[in-house]
């Protein structure tokens, strides 16, 4: 474990970095509030775990925050999936079963954020590895050969997402604007 | 528009600053988690082992004992030279 000094050392380097990527993935600033409290409580739990041999502690912060935001992504699909069922045996609860995700980036000015969020909704329905490289490569701004560290691939592989994820969100924001 | 110009666009999106009180936050959960009893499932595992162990600890011990005490019988008899037949009659 970290010390309280050294922790607040890596909090204090690596928040804007954990918020914002929570922020891109997640587009909700309080479910990127809570992703960024949970990936820092990660972070603290297993700082033994990280090998500088294996991974920087950037790109070791870069995993950890990516796979937490997929899990939260991808167990709230399947809450929306099963939210009929659970409906069906929930019937005395007043709590919504799977509240509605509203867009709230606040990194996006005003006049942006229509273009943004339609362009956003595109992007999340992309394969999670093809999202992974457009938001590193375009929003990040992270090189080719540090998205490849990140992702554990090669940069031809990530290459090779970015034109599939590039394809794909043409023919969907085609006929998003053809409807 | 072409794609890499919309893309280009993720581009305006401006870095955000995280709230203050999040450190707080997580200094608060760390020291929660360090006082936390352990989980549920942990504990309920716990108890099942536990259970099991102590169940085939009894079977051993019950089948032990009988073992011992039938050798017990045999032992006397044999030392005794008494018979175990209960046939009267020889033939």
């Amino acid at each position: 474990m970290p010390t309280e000094i050294q922790f607040k050392a890596i909090y204090d380097e690596y928040k804007q970095l954990v918020y914002n990527l929570a922020l891109n993935y997640l587009q909700h600033t309080e479910d990127a509030q809570d992703s960024t409290q949970e990936v820092f409580v990660k972070v603290y739990q297993h700082f033994q775990k990280h090998d500088p041999a294996v991974a920087s502690f950037k790109t070791w912060i870069y995993q950890i925050t990516i796979n937490h935001c997929l899990d939260l992504i991808r167990s709230r699909k399947t809450k929306k999936r099963f939210g009929f069922i659970s409906l069906l045996f929930q019937k005395e609860s007043n709590e919504p079963i799977h509240e509605a995700i509203h867009f709230d980036h606040p990194g996006i000015a005003a006049e942006d954020k229509e273009e943004l969020q339609q362009l956003f909704s595109a992007i999340n329905e992309l394969p999670e590895n093809q999202k992974t490289a457009l938001i590193l490569t375009r929003i990040e701004d992270r090189p080719q050969k540090e998205v490849a560290e990140i992702m554990n691939t090669s940069v031809k592989a990530v290459e090779s997402l970015l034109q599939r994820a590039k394809q794909t969100l043409a023919k969907k924001l085609k006929d998003s604007e053809g409807l | 528009m072409n794609i890499d110009n919309r893309l280009n666009k993720l581009k305006n999106i401006h870095r955000a600053d995280a709230p203050a009180f999040l450190f707080t936050r997580i200094k608060q959960q760390i020291e929660n988690l360090a006082q936390a009893p352990a989980p549920a499932r942990w504990r309920f595992a716990f108890v099942s082992v536990a259970i099991v162990l102590l169940l085939l600890n009894m079977a051993v011990l019950t089948r032990s004992l009988k073992i011992e005490k039938k050798s017990g019988v045999e032992q006397v008899v044999n030392s005794m030279h008494l018979s175990s037949s209960n046939d009267l009659y020889h033939e």
